[in-house]
């Protein structure tokens, strides 16, 4: 039950690759339900097993002012049951969680107003209500039922952009999967929610509090973005999950969790007629609900460069974005094919100048699509500059590399070597395992087409290596850009 | 690949915890049998040269991956040279003969040809990978590379730096820290499996260093391939033989033994202060030393299951989804082929829950030695390993390295289906007993990395905690001694010198000639010792003889007409200094903290010099590598006179009452000055002295 950050930057890689490889997308079976969920199914029997991914098209981007973290939020408690699993008794269970929401919504009128000791009592009076509820609870019971039919790979996890979770399983227990999903998408009980908070306010210390690189992506997140959702990470504020309640959830549930709003993703050794039967058998059960539409918000336009810098014990990092349209702007392919020639192989002068014949950094690499891809975003180079290197210095740099790629053009050269490494990344994404249904059920969510992912060498093949330059460099001005720098003041 | 019908998956129908009488949806399902399992099918081979290949055909994409792995690693690094294993094979792929290192890199960016070194503490690994459709391109980079490396120097350097900034972002992240300093506590700084590099042990390492490690290793019995994908397997036997024939070399396979790891008897609790930290990483375990192959592995695989093993586990339930103390909590023993492992509880929590996270986890501990665990417990763990089983064929290529890591440590290549026969037989009891033997909640150390100030007071309870500093010195603080071969070399010295009785008394008749204004003096001396507190001396000298009685904590010196009591300090420095010389070393080696220094050559004489320390002395020994004996000591006394750098030659070595000593030592200042000369007449062991020889 992790946030989807990293990914994002796999992402940006993988979705360049899709050619169609062997026919292999024309494999992908699209399966529209009648309650508007989305079913797809790509076939390989070279083990009995399959991998299950289900998304959901809800993100950290869908949230209000408030409810920060909230999607990210759910996602955990999606771990927790349902009114059948999870529980001894749902009915006598249902009664304390109801009183444990309202003696709740008490103590945050008493945190309001300033009054400590009202405040004191009643988390004495809720813990003495979880601990009543937890006698109805079978702990972790939906976990336990996947993992003795011998799942694996359960987990979760929240970007901006979307939610995912999975699981694999030995194929003949592919019923289990529909069954167990369509009650957690259905019915979901949030129990034990006081205390999944903890764990949550856990987790941010852990991945963004104590962490050198999330403190650096908050930073930046926050100083890029000023209006668009995406200035804040996932994890949310440290205020809005404090205050989060379980209705703030059912009702976040509620709007985007319809079955119109879902798209289930299978791979492996799966029969089509078999996992068509069981998707009407028990994902039909998921309501359907009001369609959720993209966001309508638009960041302004940045007109001066911004900096900042985020003083922590480590040693230096650099982030230097730039805004860049979103992944179904016309342009996001040349920006990514830029990405690519510019800074992801040992051989790109980002690399070769930076790493090789300057020695200034230990390491370079640069992408778009952070902290999404569904909304306009940032192309980012991040840089650790070598032990006794000025960061500065390393900047410059970067400058003077970027400037002189952008005059000297893309050479035959490097447009086919770009081809090349776009084929191999493809190919091998193919046998990735759970991360194929995974890329595959991502670029659908992101660009409503899982087609786009096997379409990848096609687009590079109508690509133009002077337009790539000449599209990219409207965006490479430093009036467009952040920098964002983490290092120990006075080190 | 072959299909065969797999019959052992148990498809286990009953789901435990069912909230009400009648039957969920979930628990009404009938689940199909399994279908086929293909079972990779490895083939062995080798080639002419005697390098060992294994290959897995599997033409599922157009993909290869080859790996070269050789039989060396970080564990033999010197310690003054810690790194160089691990930068000989990171350089090993950044240039060849053929193609220099921008040449290489290009060619290998241009055709999407993966090509990764590194090494690890007993392997050094070559790998690539690339499309198939590049097999001859790809061939001929891989073999020049194994073959014809010739580590350029600018890639040299760049790795270098590299590593050493790498060693100064070491300190960034808590949860790297704790790793790290936890293994070291529990198996001993000086395990050298765990050896780290620091800025002076790379800075140390030059080319030459880097081409010899090459050449030693890298040749083709020492040498096993390993490729996986899309290819014909009787071409590329003959592809390797045409590359590889001509590639030979008279030296055998080297396999690199295990080493025990030695924990330093210290603290209990340690802490690393991180005061910008609002989260403490605790860790809390021991040693073990349990192997796969062990006849208590299996009942451990289901211990681990029910302690830690997931979302299920107890430490999980109970550390996170009960207390909500930890985001991920964990607990499990490590278990490996052939080396020592270590029991890991962990739990990254806020600051001001470090106690009660820690507290949580050991008491998971105790309750699973203490109380057995249920039928239910071991029926869930059971049925998770056996369902899940199927996931082993999940990727073909871990079947084709899981072979050969059984070929290499000597296991049963048959071993995943005899585990899971022996696990099929496990009971409770099993399980018991195991946990019993292996977690040891009376022997647990703590590590906590967090903002000490904010915990520390919490944490009193568990014991006095020793603090960690995270220096990042960029000079060795004092000597690099590896206390490993130290210990070896010393322990040739004493099977050469010594009958194998064990000696508690000695009897030493002599003549010092000591060099002193007055000229060279011949005096008779006796010394009798009853180890390690019993010491007599007495000399015969023109003015009468003079005597120093030494009795424990009391001691006396006398001579003719006078009589006095010795102060406690030169008691104990007179007892010191008998057990820290060449036959206080013979009573009781164990007391002397041994370390190899270095090799070094005094005319003509090759020696492995070692540093010995006690009660806070320390002496440089030479050993003479042909006798195993020492020739030569210096030591830096400090006297009244001040500091003096004194060395003792050990001369003459014969056989005293069957044990080897040197009949001369003879003591001089390191500027020649001569102190004293020492020739024994007779030495005798463990002979009867009366203790009124002690009595004064």
């Amino acid at each position: 039950m992790k946030r989807i950050i990293l990914f994002i930057a796999l992402l940006s890689m993988f979705s360049l690759y899709g050619v169609e490889f062997e026919k292999m997308g024309e494999h992908v079976k699209e399966i529209k339900l009648e309650n508007g969920a989305t079913l797809l199914l790509l076939e390989d029997d070279s083990a009995p097993i399959v991998h299950c991914i289900t998304m959901a098209n809800v993100g950290g981007v869908d949230e209000t002012p408030g409810i920060t973290g909230i999607a990210h939020f759910l996602e955990h408690l999606a771990f927790k049951g349902t009114s059948t699993i999870g529980t001894t008794n749902y009915e006598a269970e249902k009664v304390i969680l109801d009183q444990e929401d309202a003696v709740f919504a008490k103590l945050l009128q008493a945190k309001k107003i300033g009054n400590d000791i009202l405040a004191a009592e009643l988390q004495k009076e809720l813990n003495e209500l979880e601990l009543e509820a937890s006698k109805f609870v079978v702990n972790n019971e939906f976990s336990a039922i996947y993992t003795k039919n011998g799942g694996q790979n359960f987990n979760a996890g929240t970007s901006q952009d979307f939610t995912m979770y999975q699981i694999s399983l030995p194929s003949n227990k592919l019923e289990l999967w529909f069954a167990m999903e369509s009650e957690r998408f259905s019915d979901p009980v949030f129990r034990e929610f006081y205390k999944e908070r903890q764990v949550i306010l856990d987790e941010r210390l852990m991945t963004e509090v104590n962490s050198a690189q999330g403190r650096l992506m908050k930073q930046m997140m926050g100083t890029a973005f000023k209006v668009h959702p995406y200035k804040v990470t996932t994890i949310g504020e440290k205020e809005d999950i404090e205050n989060i309640t379980r209705q703030d959830v059912k009702e976040f549930f509620n709007k985007y969790y319809g079955a119109n709003n879902l798209t289930f993703v299978l791979y492996g050794d799966i029969d089509e007629g078999k996992a068509t039967q069981f998707a009407h058998e028990y994902l039909t059960k998921i309501p359907a609900r009001e369609k959720s539409l993209p966001i309508n918000i638009k960041e302004p336009t940045q007109i001066e460069e911004r900096r900042f810098t985020v003083d922590y014990d480590a040693s230096p990092q650099v982030m230097i974005s730039y805004h860049v349209p979103a992944k179904s702007h016309q342009d996001s392919d040349s920006i990514d094919a830029f990405a690519t020639m510019f800074g992801q192989s040992e051989t790109s002068p980002l690399l070769k100048t930076l790493v090789y014949d300057k020695k200034l950094a230990l390491y370079a690499y640069c992408f778009a699509g952070l902290p999404g891809m569904k909304y306009d975003n940032l192309f980012t180079i991040i840089l650790a500059p070598n032990n006794g290197v000025d960061v500065e210095e390393c900047i410059t740099e970067v400058d003077n590399i970027l400037a002189d790629f952008i005059a000297t053009g893309i050479s035959e050269k490097q447009f086919t070597t770009y081809r090349k490494i776009a084929k191999k990344s493809y190919i091998t994404s193919l046998n990735a395992g759970i991360y194929l249904p995974m890329q595959i059920g991502m670029m659908k969510n992101i660009t409503g087409s899982h087609a786009e992912f096997f379409q990848g060498l096609e687009k590079i093949d109508q690509l133009n290596p002077s337009e790539i330059i000449q599209i990219t460099n409207k965006y490479i001005v430093p009036t467009n850009r952040t920098i964002g720098i983490l290092e120990k003041a006075g080190k | 690949m072959k299909k065969l019908i797999i019959i052992l998956f148990v498809a286990t129908l009953l789901i435990a915890g069912c909230s009400s009488n009648k039957l969920r949806t979930i628990d009404k399902i009938k689940y199909p049998p399994l279908n086929e399992v293909k079972i990779p099918d490895v083939v062995t081979h080798t080639l002419s040269n005697g390098m060992k290949v294994y290959f897995l055909v599997d033409n599922k994409l157009p993909l290869v991956q080859i790996q070269a792995q050789a039989h060396c690693g970080t564990i033999t690094d010197p310690l003054d040279k810690v790194g160089l294993a691990s930068l000989a094979s990171n350089c090993l792929s950044s240039s060849t003969a053929k193609y220099g290192a921008e040449e290489l890199r290009e060619i290998l960016t241009d055709n999407a040809i993966g090509l990764n070194s590194y090494a690890t503490s007993r392997h050094s690994s070559l790998s690539m990978d690339y499309l198939t459709e590049d097999e001859e391109l790809a061939f001929d980079i891989f073999t020049d590379v194994l073959r014809n490396p010739t580590f350029d120097e600018s890639e040299f350097e760049t790795t270098k730096t590299r590593k050493i900034s790498q060693i100064y972002r070491r300190n960034d992240e808590a949860s790297s820290i704790a790793f790290r300093e936890f293994q070291k506590i529990i198996f001993g700084e000086n395990y050298p499996q765990l050896k780290q590099e620091e800025i002076y042990t790379l800075n140390a390492i030059t080319l030459d260093d880097v081409r010899n490690f090459y050449a030693e290793n890298y040749y083709p019995k020492n040498i096993t391939l390993t490729i996986h994908g899309k290819f014909d397997l009787e071409h590329m036997k003959n592809l390797l033989e045409n590359k590889f024939a001509t590639w030979g070399s008279p030296l055998e396979y080297k396999k690199i033994a295990r080493v025990k790891p030695v924990p330093e008897n210290g603290a209990k609790v340690y802490i690393v202060d991180k005061q910008d930290a609002s989260q403490t990483w605790v860790l809390i375990g021991h040693k073990s030393e349990l192997l796969l192959k062990d006849d208590d592995y299996p009942a451990m695989v289901l211990l681990n299951e029910i302690l830690g093993g997931g979302f299920n586990s107890r430490v999980y339930k109970s550390v996170r989804a009960e207390k909500g103390l930890s985001y991920s909590p964990g607990a499990f023993l490590s278990v490996s082929y052939d080396s020592a492992g270590a029991l890991y509880l962990m739990a990254p929590t806020a600051t001001q829950h470090t106690y009660t996270a820690a507290k949580a986890l050991v008491d998971e501990l105790t309750l699973i030695t203490q109380e057995k665990v249920t039928k239910e417990e071991l029926a869930f763990a059971k049925d998770t390993y056996f369902n899940s089983l199927v996931f082993r064929y999940e990727s073909p290529e871990s079947s084709l390295y899981s072979i050969r890591n059984y070929d290499y440590y000597g296991y049963d290549r048959n071993f995943p289906n005899i585990l899971k026969d022996k696990i099929a037989k496990v009971t409770i009891n099993d399980v018991y007993r195991v946990a019993q033997k292996y977690l040891k909640p009376d022997e647990l150390i703590y590590l906590f990395v967090g903002n000490k100030n904010e915990f520390a007071d919490n944490i009193a309870s568990l014991g006095t905690a020793k603090i960690i500093e995270l220096a990042i010195n960029e000079t060795p603080e004092g000597d690099i001694v590896d206390p490993v071969k130290g210990k070896e070399i010393f322990s040739k010295f004493l099977n050469t010198v010594k009958s194998k009785k064990l000696i508690t008394s000695l009897s030493t008749t002599s003549i010092i000639t000591s060099a002193t204004p007055m000229g060279d003096l011949d005096m008779n001396k006796t010394t009798n010792i009853i180890f390690p507190d019993k010491i007599s001396d007495s000399i015969e000298s023109p003015m009468g003889n003079i005597s120093v009685k030494i009795n424990g904590s009391k001691g006396i010196q006398a001579m003719p007409g006078n009589s006095m009591d010795l102060p406690g300090e030169h008691i104990s420095a007179i007892i010191n200094q008998t057990m820290f010389s060449y036959f206080g070393w013979l009573y009781d080696p164990a007391s002397v903290q041994v370390g190899y220094l270095q090799d070094d050559v005094v005319g003509e004489i090759a020696y492995k010099v070692l540093k010995l320390e006690h009660k806070g002395s320390t002496m440089k020994l030479w050993m003479n590598v042909k006798t195993n004996l020492p020739d030569f000591s210096i030591e830096n006394l400090d006297t009244p006179q001040g500091a003096m750098k004194v060395k003792s030659e050990f001369k003459d070595y014969r056989e005293f009452d069957s044990v080897m000593c040197p009949a001369t030592i003879n003591s001089v200042l390191t500027d020649g000055t001569p102190l004293n000369k020492t020739v024994f007449k007779t030495i005798q062991f463990n002979k009867e002295i009366s203790p009124e020889e002690f009595e004064f």
